[in-house]
């Protein structure tokens, strides 16, 4: 069986910066991690492997994105593939599943394509559906288990606070939510050995892709504002003996409760 | 009443609250202190917060520097628990060399004329004793003391804030210093980003990494160097330890738990300040909340553990974070006096700010209110890498 897993390489906090002109994120302008939700795939992922199986991991991103596959490498990935061309920057949801989808198609075809369900930056959970349709496989997203018997995956996926057991054939794309497992980390040795790892290199035009289908050129939906979220949550100290701190808790739970019905209110 | 004495404190990490604190200890000192973002959150935030009695990360000869540090918070953990972050999980200090032996068996010496205890250990089962996962074919033997331990940098400043601000100073939280007033070649004061000024008759830049920077502001060349300090906290393969990981002390590198991580680092003595993996001159403002580390480190600290403790080759790396360190030249640091007039410096503490800043602060603090000099600020001065400079 050949398993392919999609990750992306995300910012790790604020400080990353906004181009003023296109409102995307500037990808090279600060460290970056595995997106959270892909860790959750990856776990799914080595959880299916068994012998004689094939790993594959793909990210499109800058060069500094070898990093999240290295991580992929340390738990188990046989190949790394690092999607990066000039004529990417700026896709949309939908250029980036043409990329992916050309990949997969490119060094498949997979029987089983992990994604995250989100990430944690755009967070708009298209990519998966997306790269599924491009790829003209059925998809399931927010998997928590999957298992395959005989040609067809069994798939448990969330839906608020129910479990819907699905099951599908073979190929599948399927999307993993956060804290659907509990990943297992790379050890010391195996990233040591993985950061030696060669990174197969994949261009527009190993794809056949035409750059102006792809990236800022090609895309469909336009980022028309980035806006810092402005944290409102203030965090209150109470101290004093059990008495006062009782009281004092007491008036801030009435006069939050007293401000909530006003339509207003701090966040504390 | 005579006038009160206007000090100006650049930074509120570790440096700048306990220089802070022990100004504020003076009646006749009117001390503020300007921190751009909040107490404790730059790279003190980053410091492991090892205080340990006799490792090598401070020459003996200022071993009461290192005591008086340990006291410091020893005391703060009396008065409020957890106010210093205190970890009381002991340290091992492994001896390579005779050298390191000698030097050992002196901090051991030292360590018991103050009252705490301390063994060098030879026999090799008991060290493994102590600390299961070592290979303790490749140490002579160890020191080995259960009284110290690790504290918590971010936890300390506040504490030494929140004093500061009982005893009447003053603490501009969110006040970014983009000037420093220079008349006639004498420091007269600050300005802040929301263009505001403040009159001082002392200024004093405690940035640590950021102290280049601010000292271009008043027009000096402050040599220090930022080292990088990469930190990886892994998860050990027993998940859940059942004896107390002790601060873990060779001369390349040091391992200390951190909930039921464990935290492992280069030393900043095995920094080459010569070595652009190493060291440079880099933006602080620019390092990332986690992550942003260098395989380099990695593959370094896999090797000393594979060497020296085979128990964490196959633990889980979880997390990492880069910091930067203030060097100078000899590893010490620059407190006192500069070549500008009322502009004093207590910086390039690099990976020592939680252990010398108590004794730093309390002698600086007596200098600037009294003019009392003593020997560690005599040996710490400015002047000593402007000699090097051949200046």
């Amino acid at each position: 069986m050949k398993i392919a897993i999609c990750v992306k390489y995300v910012p790790v906090d604020s400080k990353v910066q906004v181009d003023p002109a296109t409102h995307a994120l500037i990808r090279n302008s600060g460290a970056g991690e595995i997106n959270p939700s892909d860790r959750y795939a990856v776990e799914m992922a080595r959880r299916l492997k068994k012998d004689g199986d094939t790993l594959d991991v793909f990210t499109m991103g800058p060069a500094d994105a070898v990093r999240a596959l290295k991580v992929v490498l340390a738990l188990g990935a046989d190949h790394a593939y690092l999607l990066n061309d000039k004529a990417f920057a700026g896709s949309d949801t939908l250029g980036t599943a043409k990329v992916l989808a050309a990949a997969l198609t490119q060094y498949g075809p997979y029987d089983v394509v992990l994604m995250g369900s989100a990430s944690n930056d755009g967070a708009t959970g298209q990519v998966g559906p997306m790269t599924a349709e491009l790829l003209g496989m059925p998809d399931v997203t927010d998997a928590v288990d999957l298992q395959i018997d005989g040609g067809q995956a069994a798939v448990s996926k969330k839906a608020g606070d129910s479990l819907f057991a699905l099951k599908t054939a073979l190929p599948v794309l399927v999307t993993v939510p956060f804290g659907a497992n509990e990943p297992e980390l790379p050890t010391l040795r195996n990233q040591v050995a993985a950061n030696q790892h060669d990174i197969i290199d994949v261009t527009a035009a190993d794809l056949g892709i035409a750059p102006e289908t792809v990236g800022q050129a090609g895309a469909l939906s336009i980022v028309t504002d980035t806006m810092q979220v402005v944290q409102k949550k203030q965090a209150v100290t109470v101290t004093g003996t059990v008495d006062e701190m009782a009281n004092k808790l007491a008036g801030l739970v009435e006069g939050q409760l007293k401000a909530l019905q006003q339509g207003g209110g701090e966040h504390v | 009443m005579s006038k009160k004495k206007r000090i100006g404190i650049i930074g509120g990490g570790i440096s700048g609250t306990a220089l802070g604190f022990n100004l504020s200890l003076y009646d006749d000192a009117d001390v503020t202190l300007f921190e751009k973002g909040r107490i404790g959150c730059g790279t003190t935030a980053k410091s492991a917060g090892t205080v340990c009695l006799f490792d090598d990360s401070l020459n003996n000869r200022y071993w009461d520097v290192r005591l008086y540090g340990f006291e410091t918070y020893l005391k703060m953990e009396r008065e409020r628990k957890g106010s210093a972050g205190f970890d009381k999980t002991g340290t091992l200090v492994c001896a390579t060399s005779e050298k390191e032996v000698d030097r050992i068996k002196a901090g051991i010496a030292l360590a018991e004329s103050a009252g705490y205890t301390g063994e060098y250990i030879t026999d090799k089962a008991r060290i493994k004793q102590i600390l299961p996962m070592l290979n303790t074919d490749t140490i002579l033997g160890a020191g080995y003391t259960a009284d110290d331990g690790y504290f918590d940098g971010t936890m300390i400043s506040n504490t030494f804030a929140q004093k500061m601000e009982a005893n009447g100073g003053t603490i501009l939280r969110g006040a970014d210093v983009t000037e420093i007033v220079i008349e006639n070649g004498t420091a007269k004061g600050v300005k802040t980003a929301d263009g505001d000024r403040y009159d001082f008759d002392v200024v004093v830049d405690c940035t640590g990494p950021w102290s280049r920077f601010t000292g271009e502001m008043a027009g000096l060349d402050v040599p220090i160097w930022h080292t990088k300090a990469e930190a990886f906290f892994v998860v050990p393969p027993e998940k859940h330890l059942d004896y107390v990981f002790p601060i873990l002390k060779f001369p390349a590198f040091y391992a200390l738990r951190a909930g039921n991580n464990i935290f492992i680092c280069k030393s900043h003595l095995s920094m080459n300040l010569d070595d652009p993996m190493h060291a440079g001159q880099w933006d602080p403002d620019r390092l990332p909340e986690r992550e942003g580390t260098d395989d380099y480190f990695i593959d370094f600290l896999f090797h000393q553990f594979e060497k020296n403790v085979p128990g964490l080759t196959d633990a889980g790396l979880n997390s990492s974070w880069l910091s930067y360190r203030a060097e100078t030249r000899d590893f010490l640091p620059i407190v006192g006096d500069t070549p500008v007039k009322n502009y004093l410096l207590a910086t390039g503490y690099g990976g020592n700010g939680v252990i010398e800043a108590p004794a730093v602060s309390r002698d600086l603090a007596k200098y600037i209110m009294r003019g009392e000099s003593t020997l560690l600020l005599e040996e710490w001065a400015f002047s000593r890498l402007l000699k090097d400079k051949g200046e």
